[in-house]
């Protein structure tokens, strides 16, 4: 299994390589329009009710050479079939504890469970690039196999494999994961115990496919900018990967953060080491751009700086990745220096450049839409694009405070005043206040409307958000709260509150006038009809569920430590805890020390914790497990610090004001983000054709994409209705009376509307 | 027309930032140094917060869990510096290792920590058996 992963990997390198010598002249090649008309005859555009073109439907666009496309899918499909014959022989040798391997020896033992043998896939340095070069070469793969518009689609997974070129040459020369060693060890050194955490089993894997996954609108966006395209189409395609991208980076860093939380055993969650900064600096772009794009699709504007997002975050995740290699900071996280810091930063110089050299051959291209008239350029200081504008450069301000403190250190040596850590206290300061404007932005966002709100029209939806605000406090008020800091952070989460049931209401409200639907039915029509919005609006919510856990810190953390007889009690913050006893027992990786404790409250009995020390053969120090009481109110964390030969145990207790908000938003975060990610069932059906026919000229093909899409699309359709009649049945009869779009469901914006704004297509 | 509000808009920001963070930063940076170099410098450093580098000298740590006192000697290439730290002992704080302390000199030249953070030399390796 050695030598075949060994070999994989090779073949998975020269794989992307074949890609991306096939399709280097396709992507440095500006398109040429086809001399042909394609198959839609009239082009006539209206002005929809905006005042503004629609943007233009993914025509029939200009002819790939067909060679091209095949030898690339043909160079990607076999690096991705060879990264997965790799990674399953990587992980064949970790479950089976074949110590030949250095790898399998260094991160596994024989008692470790299967779970643990299975992530420490990505535990080292050797495997987690691995993962990266298998997760890029299925995306390349995926994406060339596009069906819509594939002229980018296999221009944007060129540019993919050369990324997986890169991550190729540093797993076959710099970090080979199947390296033997001279003479294998009888038991491996075990997984680090504190990785022995579920933790370990979904932190890395969701940052990775997050990372790697916001290389696409990269890719998508550079090839749209060297295929000379002024048109948007890039950002329809990559849409739905970037969304599933921050997702998953967003899982990321917060099962990373509850890792922290529940294993470190320092009562916090987030330290603002560098390879957390890391993580978060992407995720901060991410989020920018995901709005930003919305302005392009609706306006056809930021086109530059939507281009300069996307470059910037993929730029950000490679160099995320530098950070934790290289060993340049020093860190929790860091993984040991080998090198890998100079391909890293060469690579990030090779990227740039690209980037840099791209915008000077195609000067132009990402100019914005020229609009016909002044009228059009004018956008009111109340509109939604303004608003989306002014929170990217909060989000830019956010991502450059943070970028600053992290790689403060090093610039600080360099000019040399010697080096200088930052510590919470700087991230706090420059960002606290970013994020409280970003929090009130992002409940007056939804209220507005695109291109202007009168001062009318927001008063009245201001309503409710300002009523939330006003409850919010109100009841912080009434719980004890009196501090400014942690008001105004309730007021941003009630006007969040307030904003998100009133968006959602009004378009339940709309739609019952329209269809005449019952609640319910009105209700799921509407969360359905407009994913984007609805999830977009439950993320909102979680956001702000999110920035009350976060503030609960501000209401005053209480933390003592004090060292106890049995029997004897201590008080925190209002609790008490009783030191109950001390046991020792074997578990088959570990022996545990466990104390009993009691917490009580005002005489009764709450509950009992307990935390625990467990020990393991491979390790010297043992791992410290802390015991949390949750609510949503607060959280009591116990620590074990260490104990006495006469059973008296060092314990700290630490309340954590509201915490589970923190967790709680992230679920919510996590169901809104697929809520808003999910296709629809028409799109859903369409698009599950793979392209596998050969066909004689690009308007057959389109043909008969658009033939089969539409069958698909009408059976699909077909069953939808039938659904929703079913329903509309249970729940009370209704007759749809508003205008949708046929091909993808949309709710139409205008009568007159030509064009359907969601998916391109011309309306009959 | 857009542009201008733009522009002023993003110079507000930016402004706004850059206030925040510089005097953020006169309250939350630290230097961090060796034992060796802060040993140097002590008396101009005086009463400063900063991070101290070293390694924990072999046989010097003293642990009271009775008074959670923590009580070691960072040791530099030439210099030695006696720390003492009010908290847990950390798991994998044992001898040999580097560690770096948060905090400032306090009586009889004792340096009194706030902090303690302890570098894992292979961060996600263990140490191989019989070291």
């Amino acid at each position: 299994m050695v030598a075949l992963g060994r070999l994989a990997t090779l073949v998975a390198l020269l794989g992307s390589v074949y890609a991306v010598v096939w399709g280097a002249g396709l992507v440095w090649a500006k398109e040429v329009k086809p001399k042909a008309k394609p198959v839609r005859q009239k082009e006539k555009k209206r002005k929809n009710s905006l005042g503004v073109e629609p943007p233009a439907p993914t025509a029939g666009f200009p002819v790939l050479p067909q060679a091209v496309a095949q030898n690339v899918r043909l160079g990607l499909g076999v690096a991705a079939a060879a990264a997965t014959v790799a990674t399953l022989a990587l992980l064949g040798l970790l479950v089976t504890s074949d110590f030949r391997v250095e790898y399998v020896a260094s991160y596994t033992s024989k008692a470790l469970p299967l779970v643990y043998k299975l992530s420490a896939f990505w535990a080292g340095q050797a495997g987690s690039l691995l993962l990266w070069l298998w997760l890029l070469t299925v995306y390349g793969f995926l994406v060339s196999m596009s069906r819509r518009d594939e002229s980018l689609a296999v221009r944007a997974a060129v540019l993919l494999a050369a990324v997986s070129v890169f991550f190729g040459l540093v797993t076959v020369a710099v970090t080979p994961p199947f390296a033997t060693l001279a003479e294998p060890p009888a038991d491996g050194n075990g997984l680090n115990p504190l990785l022995q955490n579920f933790g370990m089993a979904v932190h890395p894997v969701t940052l990775y496919l997050g990372y790697v996954g916001l290389a696409v609108p990269f890719a998508f966006a550079l090839a749209s900018l060297l295929a000379g395209r002024r048109t948007d189409e890039w950002i329809r395609r990559s849409r739905l990967w970037t969304l599933f991208s921050w997702l998953f980076l967003s899982i990321g860093i917060l099962t990373g953060a509850q890792w922290a939380y529940v294993e470190l055993g320092w009562g916090g969650y987030w330290g603002w080491d560098p390879v957390e900064n890391a993580s978060l600096l992407p995720w901060l772009t991410a989020t920018a751009y995901l709005h930003s794009v919305m302005v392009q699709e609706r306006r056809g504007s930021f086109r530059g700086w939507n281009f300069f997002l996307a470059s910037l975050t993929f730029m950000l995740t490679v160099f995320g990745t530098f950070l934790t290699r290289s060993g340049v900071l020093s860190s929790v996280h860091a993984f040991p220096n080998t090198g890998l810091g100079l391909w890293f930063l060469a690579f990030m110089g090779v990227c740039l450049a690209a980037m840099f050299i791209a915008l000077s051959q195609r000067p132009g291209v990402l100019s914005d839409e020229s609009a016909t008239s002044e009228k059009d350029i004018r956008v009111g200081i109340l509109s939604r694009e303004a608003s989306i504008l002014i929170t990217n450069f909060l989000f830019l301000a956010s991502t450059f405070a943070v970028f600053w403190g992290t790689l403060f250190p090093l610039i600080s040596k360099a000019f040399g005043r010697g080096e200088v850590a930052v510590d919470a206290g700087f991230y706090n300061r420059a960002n606290l206040p970013v994020w409280f404007l970003v929090m009130v932005l992002l409940s007056i966002c939804p209220i507005l409307a695109w291109k202007n709100t009168t001062g009318r029209d927001f008063l009245s939806r201001f309503r409710w958000p300002l009523a939330g605000a006003i409850l919010a406090v109100a009841a912080g008020f009434a719980e004890g709260i009196r501090g400014a800091l942690t008001s105004a952070v309730l007021a941003a989460a009630g006007l969040t509150l307030g904003s998100v049931i009133s968006e959602m209401a009004r378009a339940i409200a709309a739609r019952r006038r329209s269809t005449g639907e019952s609640l319910l039915t009105a209700a799921y029509g509407a969360a359905t009809r407009d994913r984007r919005k609805f999830g977009g609006l439950t993320v909102h919510l979680a956001v702000a569920l999110i920035a009350i856990g976060i503030s609960g810190a501000a209401l005053g953390t209480a933390d003592q430590t004090a060292n106890l007889a049995v029997g004897q009690s201590m008080q925190v913050g209002g609790y008490e805890i009783t030191y109950n006893d001390l046991t020792m027992r074997d578990e088959p990786n570990q022996t545990v020390v466990v104390a009993a404790l009691t917490v009580k409250q005002g005489g009764r009995v709450l509950g009992t914790l307990q935390p625990r020390k467990a020990f393991f053969e491979n390790y010297e120090e043992p791992a410290t497990e802390v015991a949390v009481m949750g609510s949503l109110a607060r959280d009591i964390y116990a620590i074990l610090g260490g104990w006495s030969e006469d059973k008296s145990a060092t314990l700290r207790i630490i309340i954590n004001p509201l915490m589970a908000f923190l967790w709680l938003g992230g679920y919510v975060l996590t169901a809104g983000a697929l809520w808003a990610a999910w296709p629809p069932a028409r799109r859903r059906a369409a698009g599950l054709g793979i392209k596998g026919l050969d066909l004689a000229t690009p308007a057959q093909a389109q043909e008969l994409m658009e033939a089969s899409g539409r069958a698909a699309s009408a059976a699909a359709m077909a069953a939808d209705q039938a659904i929703e009649a079913a329903v509309g049945q249970l729940v009370g009869e209704g007759k749809g009376r508003g205008r949708t779009c046929p091909h993808c469901g949309a709710r139409l914006m205008s009568p007159g509307q030509r064009f359907c704004h969601q998916c391109g297509k011309e309306l009959a | 027309m857009r542009n201008s509000r733009i522009l002023i808009g993003a110079l507000i920001i930016v402004a706004a930032i850059t206030y925040l963070a510089i005097t953020g930063f006169t309250k939350s940076t630290a230097y961090y140094v060796e034992v060796d170099g802060y040993l140097s410098k002590a008396s101009a450093i005086g009463s400063q917060v900063v991070r101290v580098a070293g390694t924990v000298k072999p046989g010097s740590i003293k642990w009271e869990p009775g008074s959670i006192l923590l009580d070691f000697t960072l040791s530099g290439q030439t210099g030695e510096l006696p720390v003492t730290f009010k908290g847990i002992r950390p798991d994998n704080f044992e001898d040999g290792r580097t560690v770096v302390v948060e905090g400032k000199m306090g009586a009889k030249g004792v340096f009194a920590a706030k902090k303690l953070i302890i570098q894992c030399p292979s961060k996600y390796e263990a140490a191989p058996k019989g070291q």
